[in-house]
């Protein structure tokens, strides 16, 4: 409980800090805010082949080792304290690294979660069960200095390649309808297909659907 | 108004090698012209320039696949709230 509610602080500031209050509080208190829920299809991925090398990046898997020895650096300590908190729920995750910096990360998980076996929290309001050859794939993060070029895009084709070399055939997630760089992206770039709309309400750390 | 969206597009979303390349027929999409960052920028620009609101159901590839399909979406999105195209907008809706 301590760990989380220091990964909470440390986040609630860095994300302040960068955003400013305005941004917090919109993220912190909201009524009605409406998700789009997508599918992808992971039978649609090509091999990304080298294209990750060509930006000067490589993919991969963040593992408990490699956090706790810090073997990369983060640039933001919040990030570097989610990846331990969702390895210690038992999620996987993939780190898009330049120059020994994580510069990205796209985390997923299946129906049963990690280790631990509960649910991820989203599953619920999203109204989601997956088979066992399906993900929910979550919180997508490229630091803001890296979100050109299609680094994201690149990334998360190779991401999602790799699940798809694993067995798995489709994959979940969601944006916010207000997050029009990220709703463009799933929708017209990297072609997610829309299932539904959901609403979600939050006040503080309190969460209602 | 597709030779304004071309001039923004070329202007603001375009690098100086490749912008005199652009078609009004070329799917800005695939080009890779629209990308996240330019799409903000891109809305921004449509909204105020021609007083309209782009709701995110409409925030669809088919509706910004070339500079044709995207001034048909315009004029099509002002013909039904009844306004005419401007040149210049002197006052405009925020964004809420």
């Amino acid at each position: 409980m301590f760990n989380t509610a220091f990964m909470r602080g440390v986040q609630t500031y860095e994300f302040i800090k960068m955003n400013g209050w305005q941004s917090f509080f919109r993220e912190a208190v909201y009524h009605d805010r409406r998700a789009f829920i997508f599918e992808k299809d992971l039978r649609e991925i090509k091999d990304p082949g080298d294209l990750l090398m060509q930006c000067g990046a490589e993919m991969v898997h963040i593992t408990r080792d490699a956090v706790e020895r810090k073997r990369y650096t983060y640039r933001f300590r919040n990030r570097y304290l989610k990846a331990l908190h969702y390895l210690e729920k038992g999620y996987s995750g993939f780190g898009v690294v330049k120059a020994n910096e994580i510069v990205g990360e796209m985390w997923y998980c299946t129906d049963t979660g990690g280790k631990s076996g509960p649910r991820h929290r989203d599953l619920p309001w999203l109204r989601l069960t997956l088979a066992p050859d399906e993900v929910y794939a979550f919180d997508w993060f490229v630091i803001p200095e890296q979100r050109r070029n299609n680094l994201a895009g690149i990334f998360q084709n190779s991401a999602l390649h790799y699940l798809r070399t694993k067995g798995f055939t489709k994959a979940y997630a969601y944006v916010w309808a207000d997050n029009t760089p990220a709703l463009w992206t799933t929708r017209s770039i990297m072609k997610w297909k829309e299932v539904r709309a959901e609403k979600m309400n939050r006040f503080l750390i309190t969460r209602t659907h | 108004m597709e030779q304004a969206i071309k001039a923004f597009i070329q202007k603001d979303l375009m690098t100086n090698n490749n912008r005199d390349t652009l078609q009004d027929t070329d799917n800005l999409i695939e080009r890779g012209i629209i990308d996240s960052l330019g799409i903000v920028k891109l809305l921004t620009y449509l909204e105020k320039k021609f007083d309209v609101h782009i709701g995110d159901d409409e925030l669809l590839p088919t509706n910004f696949e070339t500079i044709e399909t995207l001034a048909a979406f315009i004029r099509n999105k002002q013909n039904k709230t009844g306004k005419k195209e401007t040149r210049d907008a002197f006052y405009v809706q925020p964004r809420l």
